[in-house]
């Protein structure tokens, strides 16, 4: 999605912005559960990073290979995504969990409710639902 | 009327990347500071608020996700806190190159450009950040 020029104006715009909420992760910026955050089930092992403004709002799911290295499998808006139960927000996380399996194998993602082991840095807050 | 100038438009794309860099350095700085200012002082966002004479949410929905802050309330946030910011303005042609693959990535289909690839050692590698979100078939990795 980021890789291809997009026709739409509005679209290369907010890719734009998109590149720049994931560059935070990647220049070592502080996190918080406002842009990083485990979805459930916690053994999925599968988080999104959230980039939120401008609408429309864009999950990026991945999982976490080692500690500050996150691989993105795949996006999705949030508004097609409906409440955290739904049967979209359950297939996304199957794709990111295929995805997953496609490259690594039987490679395990980190799994770990501390969000220290994942992200050097990281705000000590609450990153998942109880 | 021709352009003259030796700079290239920007794409719509580029000019929205820099906007939201901009916003978002700002805004992981303020945070940062406010947070270490928090815990050195022992500041709240109501005395905060008071200090500046803006209501407490404003302080909250500043602090809560980045957004355009206005230069004048920057400053006034800053001076509030003891602080200013000093800013610097740097070429892209100066930059120091700064990032680097980690190890970890050997392992990964991830694709690299050629040119780089072929670098011997994978820690030295300088590459534009990995951040392209994937299709089913491919991922990208973003390293810290």
């Amino acid at each position: 999605m980021l890789a291809i020029t997009h026709e739409d104006p509005e679209m290369e715009e907010r890719m734009g912005a998109l590149q720049a909420d994931l560059e935070l992760f990647a220049e070592g910026r502080a996190v918080d559960p406002k842009y990083l955050f485990r979805l459930y089930p916690a053994e999925d092992c599968v988080w999104e990073i959230r980039s939120v403004r401008p609408e429309p709002s864009i999950r990026v799911l991945g999982l976490f290979a080692d500690r500050d290295v996150f691989v993105a499998t795949n996006i999705a808006l949030r508004e097609t995504l409906g409440g955290w139960q739904s049967r979209e927000w359950k297939n996304v996380k199957r794709t990111a969990r295929a995805v997953w399996t496609q490259l690594f194998h039987t490679y395990q993602p980190v799994n770990s409710g501390n969000i220290h082991d994942l992200v050097t840095g990281a705000v000590n807050a609450k990153y998942f639902k109880a | 009327m021709p352009n003259t100038s030796k700079h290239e438009q920007p794409s719509r794309r580029d000019v929205a990347y820099y906007r939201q860099r901009q916003k978002n350095r700002v805004f992981t700085d303020l945070v940062a500071f406010f947070a270490d200012e928090a815990e050195r002082t022992g500041i709240t966002k109501k005395e905060l608020s008071d200090l500046i004479g803006k209501d407490p949410a404003q302080i909250t929905r500043w602090f809560s996700a980045p957004s355009n802050f206005e230069l004048d309330t920057l400053s006034d946030v800053l001076l509030a806190l003891g602080a200013e910011m000093d800013h610097r303005i740097v070429r892209f042609s100066d930059r120091s190159p700064s990032n680097y693959i980690h190890p970890l990535v050997q392992t990964v289909s991830v694709q690299i450009p050629e040119q780089i690839a072929k670098k011997p050692d994978l820690n030295k590698i300088e590459v534009k950040p990995a951040l392209s979100a994937a299709s089913s078939s491919t991922a990208s990795v973003a390293i810290r």
